[in-house]
């Protein structure tokens, strides 16, 4: 990609414990994302998508590796020469009711990053807030309001509504609707991409919903414990997965059309522990397919397509392989 | 990483939105309301408290210090009331002059606590366990010398002080305060403590807020309902230190009217009869202190986010429900029935209904799938079914007619024998439920022997094969474990066990993998569908998930506003809905159901 709005080479974030022993959140894992784009970053609880975000805002210090964003390295930026760069990288947050102060109202909450930051006079606030809640779908009698009188799905446009008032180049979206009804989702979602037309912004999408990361996403990640498996566009991985665990989410995800027969369960288990992750393929306990040789180091990105990588040893074949090991 | 950490505040949200939203505008008298008659009476001797120290010698009948030698420890009596003391003074007038002392002092004393203590506890708490090392000192050192401060007797510290900047109102300021700001640093550290570990601490810091200000701007102004109960007690002890201070001559001294200083000289000459000197002062200090005291939880009270309030809902008329559901509403119980529930109806008392008639039958081996907006009564439909409603709620019509016996009208203690034996609810957040105290083996065990003979031995044994059935190997290792060794799926496979070790004919679950990964989610709805199959057991199944009803359920009924709406096979009702509602819920799954339909035709083609 051509001058990428964040180019992200190698990130590993470890947590150390007592000892010698640490939780290897990430393990160097690269991407970018491009201007007004969204990456869809997919994965189950513990498999360090969350952590991503989290480095990439430097919420936590990742431990090697080098973010850059818009041309230059944020990796060691100092806290205050954050500061600025917070109006251009910003987050949402996957619970909307707990991520708001209960003590502000929806005006002090959306006016606070313009407090912060000052580019903009302070009499012409009023006007920027009120323009957009008006995008979110919020009109000027809910500014007087505190979250708690608030549904869930206003509570997560407020949410957005902090997030994008000081016209970010990327938003982090944090699970934004993992917490919400299936039927507010869908407006949450609707909403997030109207927003990204409108405002240009990027998106870098985490959540383990792999079908709520098909419907936002030009481009998909898979993670699985620290590692990235595959990456791929969207209609790529979605028509033609090689990975086994990709192949494991989708074969999860229950279709609502009761004539469908629900897929065969690819995968046993859960996601294992990361602590001293071994150099062997993350994989390896819970795939059908496994090799000997999968022990060795951890798998390279194999190249599937067009910008689509896999990182399986078995990629070229992954579906017939799948069919033989565990027949319905 | 955070799923987990977010599925409570998810619950929370969720039953507020499914009973009530609070009010954040509280009202005058919606606060009045709120107190008990006990709490009202102290609300109204605090008042008064502050009325007489700020007026009371006004209205005195003598000015407090003026003595009348002639009218020496004179016993009360209509000119003098409370009698007067040793100077003449008249007791009565001194009382009412002496509270202005005692709680002004306390009132400022406090205040400077407070002033001191509070920014000390932000940033202790805030930088403790801190990345940089000059913080995490700061934090340190200010913890360490809070210890050296109350390694000393608090009475004792504060005689040491005035000691040796003597007496007078101003020191005895000064000491109090400086014996309290400890209470103000730890209650505040620990409160920062833990509010930095909320979202909106995080949120805070991601729009660009330096530490200081997120812990000043965010997180103090959470913590100020806890920092005003303790301001009162604070108050009520700090008078209590002032009038000891006094009592010993440490303190303010007469002529000036004060509590301390008149229990003092009034006590020699309690043993000579003339009690009143000290007794009045004495009634007046504990009233005070009490009063400040009880008012801290009052104030507590008031600071709760606010009342529930039921939205109001119009009621649904018959015309809008679809026809199959409403005969099958109007029809008696069908034959055979596991479950046969009638014209239920729950409510918040005085509020429109949250259940307003329900009904159904469930048939063995039935599985029903209970679904609905947010807030249309799913969760309550399924506490309902087994009384496990929260405070509040209530039964106001209906029946639950279970195995022949109306589960409405059972009394508690045979519904306790059936609850968790025939009829096993599953609810959300397994992990949450189980006691961290308890290991998974023993809370097996005593959930076997508490419905059936058998030894401890056997219990184990039969403990051990169910983990087995539910795909957790290595049971004598898990029998052994914590609930908090356990992840969530292991959590929720763990209560389904224990579900299904009496083999109940019925189970009622609630969102049982909301917060599960999807791939964990498959493993334990697979896993209960068969346990289901394998032992006939009925089950109804509220989700929000169509998906979920779509692939496991057999019926399914749409609750819209405490009413079902439409009932009927998976297959009638997702393919052919009626109700406006159940297209609604569709339409919010059909969306993904374009997606899931390219990955279920991958998947076959991974079958074939």
């Amino acid at each position: 990609m051509t001058d990428p709005l964040v180019a992200v080479e190698g990130l590993v974030k470890r947590f150390y414990l007592k000892g010698q022993d640490y939780v290897g959140a990430i393990n160097g894992i690269s991407f970018e994302i491009g201007r007004g784009e969204t990456l869809g970053l997919v994965g189950e609880s513990g498999s360090g998508k969350t952590t991503v975000g989290r480095c990439l805002l430097r919420l936590v210090e990742p431990t090697d590796g080098r973010i850059r964003f818009e041309g230059s390295d944020i990796t060691r930026l100092a806290k205050r020469e954050l500061k600025p760069l917070r109006s251009r990288l910003q987050m949402v947050f996957q619970d909307p009711f707990a991520s708001l102060n209960p003590r502000r109202t929806v005006r002090q909450t959306v006016e606070e990053p313009l407090a912060l930051q000052r580019d903009a006079p302070a009499r012409a606030w009023p006007g920027m807030i009120a323009e957009m809640l008006k995008r979110v779908g919020l009109g000027p009698q809910y500014l007087a309001r505190f979250p708690i009188e608030l549904t869930a799905s206003e509570q997560q446009r407020v949410g957005i509504a902090r997030a994008l008032i000081t016209s970010p180049k990327l938003v982090v979206l944090d699970e934004p609707t993992s917490t919400l009804d299936p039927t507010v989702r869908e407006e949450i979602l609707g909403l997030l991409r109207s927003l990204q037309s409108s405002m240009a912004v990027a998106y870098l999408f985490i959540s383990h919903d792999i079908m709520a990361v098909e419907r936002l996403s030009h481009r998909v990640a898979v993670m699985y414990l620290g590692h990235i498996v595959e990456q791929a566009p969207t209609a790529a991985i979605m028509a033609d997965p090689r990975h086994p665990y990709t192949r494991a989410l989708m074969s999860a995800v229950l279709s609502p059309d009761p004539t469908r027969r629900l897929p065969r369960n690819l995968v046993v288990g859960e996601i294992p522990s990361a602590i001293n992750p071994r150099r062997e393929c993350p994989f390896y306990n819970r795939c059908p397919i496994r090799l000997d040789r999968c022990l060795d180091d951890v798998p390279a990105m194999a190249e599937v397509g067009p910008q689509h990588g896999a990182a399986c040893l078995r990629w070229r074949d992954t579906s017939e392989l799948l069919a033989e090991v565990a027949p319905e | 990483m955070s799923t987990s950490q977010g599925n409570d505040d998810w619950r929370r949200q969720r039953s507020s939105a499914i009973v009530a939203r609070y009010s954040a505008h509280p009202t005058v008298i919606g606060l009045w309301s709120r107190l008990s008659s006990f709490d009202r009476a102290i609300l109204v001797l605090f008042v008064l408290i502050l009325i007489v120290a700020a007026f009371g010698p006004l209205v005195a009948p003598y000015p407090p210090t003026f003595a009348d030698p002639l009218q020496r420890l004179v016993s009360p009596n209509g000119a003098h009331p409370f009698g007067t003391d040793e100077n003449g003074i008249d007791v009565l007038s001194r009382l009412i002059a002496a509270p202005r002392t005692d709680v002004l002092i306390a009132v400022i004393a406090t205040t400077i606590s407070v002033a001191i203590g509070a920014p000390l506890g932000v940033v202790a708490g805030y930088f403790e366990g801190a990345d940089r090392r000059a913080m995490r000192w700061v934090s340190e050192g200010t913890l360490r010398l809070l210890d050296v401060v109350q390694a000393f007797p608090v009475f004792i510290l504060a005689m040491v002080l005035v000691a040796i900047r003597g007496t007078g109102p101003v020191n005895v300021v000064l000491a109090v305060a400086f014996v309290n700001f400890p209470v103000f640093l730890r209650l505040v550290r620990s409160e920062i403590l833990s509010l930095r570990e909320h979202p909106y601490a995080e949120a805070a810091v991601a729009l660009g807020n330096s530490e200081l200000g997120v812990g000043f701007k965010h997180l103090l102004p959470n913590a100020w309902p806890t920092v005003l109960v303790q301001v009162s007690v604070t108050i009520g002890f700090a008078v209590l230190l002032t009038a000891g201070l006094s009592f010993v001559g440490a303190g303010v001294s007469p002529p000036t009217p004060e509590l301390g200083a008149m229990i003092a000289s009034g006590a020699k000459f309690m043993i000579i009869g003339q009690w009143w000197v000290a007794l009045f002062p004495g009634l007046l200090l504990g009233l005070i202190v009490f009063t400040f005291a009880v008012m801290g939880d009052i104030v507590g009270k008031l600071m709760e986010p606010g009342q529930r309030t039921i939205p109001s809902r119009r009621p649904l008329s018959k015309d809008h429900i679809a026809p199959a559901a409403q005969a099958e509403a109007a029809a008696p119980s069908a034959q055979g029935a596991v479950l046969s529930v009638r014209g239920l109806a729950i409510e918040a008392s005085g509020c429109p209904p949250i259940l307003d008639g329900v009904s159904f039958d469930l048939m063995p081996g039935e599985i029903l799938g209970v679904v609905g907006l947010p807030g249309s009564g799913k969760s309550i439909l399924i506490r309902a079914i087994v009384r496990l409603l929260g405070q509040g709620l209530q039964r106001r019509a209906g029946h639950v007619v279970f195995r022949g016996k109306d589960l409405a009208e059972l009394d508690e203690k045979k519904l306790r024998a059936i609850r968790g034996y025939e009829i096993l609810p599953l609810l959300p957040n397994a992990k949450s439920q189980l006691n961290p105290l308890v290991r998974v083996g023993d809370l097996m065990v005593a959930h076997i022997r508490a419905h059936s003979r058998c030894s401890r031995r056997e219990a184990h044994a039969r403990a051990a094969r169910m983990l087995g059935a539910i795909g957790i190997g290595d049971a004598e290792h898990w029998l052994a474990a914590y609930p908090h060794e356990l992840s969530g799926g292991m959590a929720q496979r763990v209560c389904l066990a224990i579900a299904l070790v009496h083999r109940p004919p019925l189970i009622i679950a609630d969102e049982p993998t909301v917060g599960l990964d999807v791939t964990v989610q498959r493993q334990v709805l697979d896993l209960m569908i068969e346990l289901c199959h394998q032992s006939g057991a009925a089950q109804v199944l509220a989700t929000r998930e169509l998906g979920i009803v779509a692939q496991y359920c057999n019926r399914v009924a749409v609750l819209h506003e405490g009413l079902i709406v439409e009932m009927g096979s998976v297959r009638d009702v997702l393919l052919t809905p009626r109700h406006a509602v159940t297209r609604r819920l569709i339409a919010a799954a059909d969306l993904r159901a374009v997606s899931a339909a390219a990955t279920t035709n991958t998947s076959s083609e991974i079958v074939r």
